[in-house]
């Protein structure tokens, strides 16, 4: 073996990625070559100066550049791809790849919203997060398209705004008593809710279309 | 009148019966708008459709190959009101869905899906994993061995008599589950009550949540299992004695039961939690009212 | 029934503060139902850890353009993200493919960078200590293109070579290798 096949290996071997075979052989080599050795100190100091390498923060703070693109972005309007069945399950609800995140947005908004228009009962009143004026607007043109039946529309609504209701219990909760590890998993659970219950949204409107 | 595998539109009118041969390994896709789906079984290898409806729709049923579709269509946009009564093989695989549609499936094994918008759906007997849905509707399981998904958004699911494991989900309804023996319950709702009685299966892993409303589970008297018990503004009863140290801590806390094999936990974040041994009569009721 | 009683207990209650992931878990639920306060937090969280990727790894590039960009991506693909992986590297992957579909959208020749490699070998070497040397984000930024992704993702970023080998399109065994010379490379720019 020459040196350069030694040093090839240094890296792996510093990183505990060789076998152990070879490990110990280059072990044995290193014991016996002060070249080599030099070699893998020099290497051993590069890899922990680029761990010790400090974050970069940007020079101001992005986020209101974010927002409004966030805001202006060309949403493309809820057109789910065909699913297999309703029931959806956590991980098929994720894999249908819409962009739930503006749309469902949207219906917190549209639930209020809805609710004013289409039914008599009231709601708790809550704070409601508003999100994209597009979103909002994709989704108020399904939920008011003939696709579906206004009974439904009104169901689908009226649930949504009950689902909003328990995130802001849970929230209020949450920020009552920070550490609660229960309210904190009973809230990402019921967002959750939310999410599936739009993708039921999206696929029946996809269904009927 | 027996036809083989071919395409064929039928036009559907009072009483129209029509019986279609098939093979292990087909399966059955049936689509009505509104109306009602009911499936039977017998012991033919044969598929038996009978239609009743007030108006001149088309009731089409065609064959792929794998895939036997009946599907009802009207001349100017979806069918009106029809009765579908559907009696086919146990073994074949079976998908229903409509919009205003009542959905029933009676001894089938095989695995069951179904949707519905507004309608009821009921699954009784048979064997193979089922997964239904109702939007508007509610949803009954009863003696299935197999999976059972069952899920309803503005209405109550019902399990009974199930051997297999579950997922039962609704959001404005109640969630009972009823001689159920499994090694996996996941069960919730947010508006809605939670029952539970069953076997408690060592290793088994049960979780019952809801946002606003009650649970009441009862638990064998020779179960084993940890309950972890959490809720925010609700309170905690038992019929199995359980104590704690220092300061009321009503809330969350978990307890042991025999070897703790098991894995329970209860959730409600605005309602009671109960805990009833079997026979006490009072796991379905409502508790006694008393609170923190 | 048993009211609940004090007394010898056999009962423990766990009361543990939400772990870090278990908040995130939170943000990254909300956010993906629409809550943009909840993205917001999100962002605040990670802004500089991808800076930093995002200006080591295409230092010739608009950083904080590009991280606004890796954002906004992150907003319009949360759906599609399925908590299997860290909140974290899932958003790094997302910045990495960002950050390669910008290169090549700048049409660069990367024969170009192979040949930079050996002007790194050639440099004469002035032994003094590798500490003594250049600083090291310079030397860094020295790298040809492909040994300074891998080094920054594994040394700086602490990725092991199978999410690279996904991340960068390559094999484990290329990342190792590249690694390598990235590392024999910068020992010869610290040592100038």
């Amino acid at each position: 073996m020459t040196h350069h096949t030694w040093t090839d290996q240094l890296s792996e071997y510093l990183d505990g990625e060789l076998n152990a075979t070879t490990a110990r052989a280059l072990e044995l080599h290193l014991a016996g070559c002060a070249d080599c050795r030099a070699v893998a100190d020099d290497l051993r100091t590069v890899s922990a100066r680029g761990r010790a390498l400090p974050e970069l923060p940007a020079g101001h703070d992005l986020w209101p550049g974010i927002a409004s693109r966030m805001e202006a972005a060309d949403v493309v309007p809820l057109r789910p791809r065909a699913v297999g069945g309703l029931f959806m399950s956590w991980p098929r609800l994720a894999a249908a790849g819409l962009l739930l995140g503006l749309a469902s947005g949207g219906a917190m908004y549209a639930v209020t919203h809805f609710a004013s228009r289409t039914t008599a009962e009231t709601f708790p009143s809550h704070q409601v997060t508003v999100s994209t004026a597009r979103a909002v607007a994709d989704l108020e043109m399904i939920l008011a398209s003939e696709k579906l039946d206004s009974g439904t529309v009104r169901v689908l609504t009226v649930n949504l705004a009950r689902i909003d209701s328990a995130i802001a219990d849970a929230e209020r909760a949450l920020a009552a008593d920070p550490s609660n590890v229960y309210v904190s998993r009973h809230l990402a659970s019921t967002a959750r809710r939310k999410v599936e219950l739009l993708h039921l949204v999206a696929g029946l409107t996809q269904s009927r279309s | 009148m027996l036809i083989t595998s071919f395409l064929l539109a039928v036009t559907l009118h009072q009483g129209a019966d029509t019986t279609l041969a098939v093979r292990k390994g087909q399966r059955l896709e049936v689509s009505v708008y509104a109306g009602s789906i009911t499936v039977n079984i017998w012991n033919r290898d044969a598929v038996r459709v009978q239609a009743d409806t007030r108006r001149k729709d088309h009731l089409d049923i065609s064959a792929d190959g794998s895939t036997i579709s009946v599907e009802t269509s009207g001349k100017w946009g979806p069918a009106g009101s029809a009765a579908i009564e559907i009696t086919m093989p146990a073994w074949m695989a079976i998908e229903l869905s409509g919009v205003e549609t009542d959905l029933t499936v009676t001894g089938c094994k095989c695995t069951v899906h179904g949707e519905t918008v507004r309608g009821d759906v009921t699954v009784k007997g048979g064997e193979g994993n089922v997964s239904m849905q109702s939007v508007e509707g509610s949803v009954t399981v009863t003696d299935v061995d197999g999976r059972v998904e069952a899920q309803s958004v503005n209405e109550s699911v019902t399990v009974e008599r199930v051997r297999g494991d579950l997922a039962v989900r609704t959001v404005n309804g109640d969630v009972s589950l009823a001689a159920i023996t499994s090694g996996s319950v996941e069960a919730s709702t947010v508006n809605g009550d939670i029952t539970f009685d069953g076997a408690i299966q060592n290793g088994g892993r049960y979780e019952l949540s809801t946002h606003q409303g009650d649970i009441a589970m009862t638990m064998p008297e020779n179960a084993n299992a940890t309950v972890s018990v959490n809720t925010f503004n609700g309170s905690f009863e038992s019929d199995y004695p359980v104590t704690l140290t220092g300061k009321n801590q009503r809330r969350k806390f978990s307890f042991t039961i025999g070897n703790g094999s098991a894995r329970v936990d209860l959730e409600s974040f605005g309602g009671d939690i109960r805990l009833a041994r079997p026979g006490s009569g009072t796991a379905r009721n409502k508790g006694t009212g008393e609170n923190d | 029934m048993h009211p609940l009683q004090s007394g010898a207990s056999t009962l423990t209650e766990r009361r543990q503060l939400p772990g870090k992931h278990d908040q995130e878990t939170v943000e990254v639920a909300l956010a993906q139902s629409g809550d943009s306060r909840a993205f917001e937090r999100l962002y605040r969280a990670h802004v500089n850890r991808v800076h930093s990727l995002v200006r080591r790894m295409v230092p010739d590039a608009d950083a904080e353009e590009l991280t606004q960009d890796v954002f906004v991506r992150a907003w319009q693909k949360l759906a599609g993200f399925r908590g299997e992986a860290a909140f974290g590297t899932w958003l790094h992957r997302l910045a990495v493919n960002l950050m390669l579909e910008h290169r090549a959208g700048l049409g660069r020749d990367r024969k170009r960078w192979t040949s930079d490699e050996s002007a790194i070998a050639d440099q004469p070497a002035r032994r003094a200590t590798i500490d003594e040397g250049m600083d090291m984000e310079d030397a860094v930024r020295q790298l040809p293109d492909g040994m300074r992704q891998i080094f920054v993702l594994y040394d700086v970023e602490g990725y092991q070579h199978d999410d690279i080998g996904k991340m960068l399109g390559i094999s484990t065994g290329t990342s190792k290798s590249q690694l390598h010379r990235a590392r024999m490379a910068l020992r010869q720019l610290l040592l100038r």
